[in-house]
């Protein structure tokens, strides 16, 4: 089992487990931002894309177009929505290389009613640090 | 030729291959509620609502009795409580620490709204066997976060930036580290809170008070709902005094230049007998003065071995000085005496924060800061032998003087002056705990401030979470302030559904809570001038010795006169044995320290702040 996940804290202390909700006004939505954190704890792993080039982060779902992803503030400002966040070739454990993933979600369906969306990475093959 | 065909290149290299721990991907999923405002509405119509209550992933929501209750606050944990029927003792068990999560949706005619309330775990489970009922209690991860971290950073990253860390005030131990205290400590200078929203994502945010996201008017609440809390008498003093106190230690150097010469002619000293001053004498005499030290080497100067033809009474006879008695005897010496000592100074440096509160209680703030120096080791310190040069004349080429001061600890204040050490306090470190403990201060005069609430309820509102700018104009309470605390009820049985909210609206100055500190460390101007009484001789026991010597005046070489009885010139003898006859000795008595170069010392300075506190306060109409 990965132990790089998806974390509500910069100290990887607690999984995302249930969905993160966003929620937008019908008529004039207004950009949500949140941000979770992608790590493992433990220092001696790290994880490279099982296949491909680079980790790579994106949504899908019903709703993956109306959400930009990026690894700071500042790029979150000129992420594109639905766009695919690329990590890295490799993703190192512990704490001091845990990455920030800022979400914007802005609504462009103004339909009432609930989107789901799944962020995930692509496939990833976890290792030991050699 | 090659014993291999070119063909078999490093594409047939094999290496074992590296199989991984594990495959797989990592996600979780979000959700996008696109929701229509007209569903809060306060016009005539009416709305239906539903909860979605998720234990451990099973969907208890028809199953659910009672009340549930959500509540939320500043930099507390989110808790929730309701009340279920669980299907089996299995289903009852799962309960235990099971991730539970609160949607409530909203209908009206034509309109929908679907809110995330609440997510976090089941703290407690109180079963009612008689009923079947089993009442939970959530608590969402406040606590557990800041209690996982194992670093000061991580600690830190936690408030956003927003916080004031200072190591030397509030320092992290790598050996006993405890996150939970660094937490309350770094808590203490946020102006503004903590917390997660419904979704359980960690916040912080600055206690800000802008243009409000909704105004709620007369038809917006329940009428008797709303109340104005003023700050209580403990929360509003007339000021709030923050200090700073940096202790550190002076240190002082100050040098005496040391000189005397033997006057005693030789006819005198062979008519009474008078005897030659010692070396030993004299360095025992210099090396315990008072705390003085020989800077390097007392320059000393023999006298003259041989025979000196003296008269005495019209014969001539003679002195005789051997050569081993020269090499014992100091004829004339100079030296430079110093000493090294430290006083303790203490820097209080202070800001007032001006509460405009008619309460006399003193709210202060006050912190120390401290270097581990050991100024007594540095005082006490005594230097090498290394500190003596080897040569009197004629140094060879490349040889270096000594200085004096070898084997004595850094640092080296100079001559006559004082240094204010601050060791391994540096500059950034006292800027840093200025702005800790005003910051402190700042947080406890919003607090205070922020104690002036506006509390109404009103139809289940979610669309709002803490830190969220509201206001109020209703009943004569007019007033702008920042979401700080909510609770909702949502009352299955009657079909109620209420959301009471905090404002808190303080008098301020701004729209944002920050500020400013600055101050500048006070240096100081001490000059040494120490100077020694001139160091003479005194003839003890003679005609010419006062009757009564001036005592302190008493500095150099004081030898007596021998009896007449004993000299060898008796008609010329200045014997008297009426007069005082003085212990011989080499007597030196070093200046004191005055009291104020060497008691403790306090010093005022002053922390230039500029404090904005966000808010407009309450205006009330009658």
């Amino acid at each position: 089992m990965l132990t790089f996940d998806f974390y509500l804290d910069p100290a990887l202390t607690t999984p995302v487990e249930a969905a993160l909700q966003f929620v937008q006004d019908d008529a004039g939505p207004a950009a949500v931002d949140k941000v979770v954190w992608f790590g493992s704890r433990d220092a001696t792993r790290q994880c490279l894309p099982d296949g491909g080039t680079d980790v790579l982060v994106q949504a899908t779902g019903a709703g993956a177009g109306d959400v930009a992803l990026a690894t700071s503030a500042i790029d979150l400002e000129s992420a594109v929505p639905g766009a695919a966040l690329s990590l890295g070739a490799i993703c190192y454990g512990g704490l001091e290389n845990v990455i920030p993933i800022y979400l914007r979600v802005l609504d462009t369906s103004h339909t009432v009613g609930v989107r789901a969306v799944t962020i995930t990475t692509n496939d990833l093959a976890e290792y030991l640090i050699e | 030729m090659s014993s291999f065909d070119a063909a078999f290149d490093t594409a047939f290299d094999s290496t074992p291959a590296v199989l991984p721990l594990a495959t797989g991907v990592a996600s979780f999923p979000a959700a996008i509620s696109v929701v229509s405002p007209l569903v809060f509405s306060t016009g005539a119509g009416y709305i239906r609502w539903a909860a979605t209550v998720l234990v451990g992933g099973v969907d208890v929501s028809s199953r659910l009795t009672g009340r549930i209750m959500i509540a939320a606050a500043e930099s507390s944990p989110r808790v929730a409580s309701f009340f279920v029927r669980p299907d089996s003792a299995a289903e009852l068990a799962a309960y235990d620490s099971a991730l539970v999560t609160i949607d409530v949706a909203l209908f009206r005619t034509g309109q929908h709204a679907s809110f995330r309330r609440f997510t976090g775990r089941v703290e407690t489970v109180e079963f009612s066997p008689a009923e079947r009922i089993a009442a939970l209690s959530c608590r969402d991860g406040y606590n557990e976060r800041p209690a996982a971290c194992a670093s000061a950073e991580e600690v830190e990253s936690l408030f956003g930036g927003l916080a004031t860390p200072c190591a030397k005030l509030v320092p992290w131990s790598d050996e006993e580290p405890d996150p939970q205290a660094y937490f309350e400590a770094l808590l203490d200078t946020l102006p503004g809170f903590v917390a997660l929203d419904a979704s359980g994502v960690w916040r912080a945010e600055g206690w800000n008070i802008g243009t409000p996201l909704a105004t709620f008017g007369p038809a917006d609440i329940f009428d008797a709902t709303l109340t104005l809390q003023r700050p209580s008498r403990a929360d509003v003093p007339a000021a709030i005094v923050a200090t700073l106190n940096h202790r550190y230690p002076r240190l002082h150097a100050a040098t005496v230049g040391v000189t005397w010469a033997d006057n005693v002619s030789r006819e005198r000293r062979v008519i009474d007998g008078i005897p030659l001053a010692q070396k030993a004498m004299i360095l025992s005499a210099l090396e315990g003065a008072d705390g003085w030290l020989i800077k390097g080497e007392a320059n000393l100067v023999e006298p003259a071995a041989g025979a000196f033809v003296i008269t005495i009474g019209g014969n001539i006879t003679s002195q005789l000085i051997p050569l081993t008695t020269a090499q014992a005897s100091c004829q004339s010496f100079s030296a430079t005496l110093y000493r090294r000592w430290y006083q303790q100074v203490e820097v209080h440096y202070r800001v007032a924060i001006d509460m405009g509160g008619l309460s006399e209680r003193d709210e202060s703030i006050s912190l120390a800061i401290e270097s581990t120096f050991d100024a007594g080791a540095w005082e006490s310190a005594r230097p090498t032998r290394a500190s003596a040069g080897l040569y009197q004349a004629n140094p060879p080429p490349g040889y270096v003087q000594p200085t004096g001061y070898e084997g004595l600890p850094a640092p080296f204040p100079p001559d006559d002056t004082a240094l204010d050490h601050h060791a391994d306090i540096t500059g950034g470190d006292l800027a840093s705990a200025i702005k800790h403990v005003v910051a402190r201060a700042v947080r406890t005069a919003t607090a205070g401030r922020r104690q002036q609430t506006v509390s109404f309820e009103r139809p289940f509102d979610p669309r709002f979470d803490l830190g969220d700018t509201l206001a109020v104009s209703a009943h004569g309470i007019a007033a702008t302030g920042q979401l700080a605390d909510f609770s909702d009820t949502l009352d299955l049985e009657s079909g109620e559904i209420v959301t009471a909210m905090t404002l808190a609206c303080p008098n301020g100055n701004s729209m944002a809570t920050t500020f400013t500190a600055t101050a500048s460390a006070p240096g100081n101007t001490v000059a040494h001038d120490f100077t020694l009484a001139p160091l003479g001789n005194f003839v003890g026991a003679a005609d010419d010795t006062p009757a009564v010597p001036y005592a302190d005046g008493l500095q150099g070489f004081l030898f007596n006169v021998q009896p007449t009885a004993d000299s060898a010139w008796p008609a010329q003898s200045t014997y008297d044995s009426g007069k005082p006859v003085y212990n011989t000795q080499f007597r030196v008595i070093m200046p004191e320290i005055p009291a104020p170069l060497r008691d403790p010392l306090e010093i005022e300075a002053t922390i230039t702040a500029n404090v904005q506190i966000a808010g407009s306060g309450v205006t009330v109409t009658f």
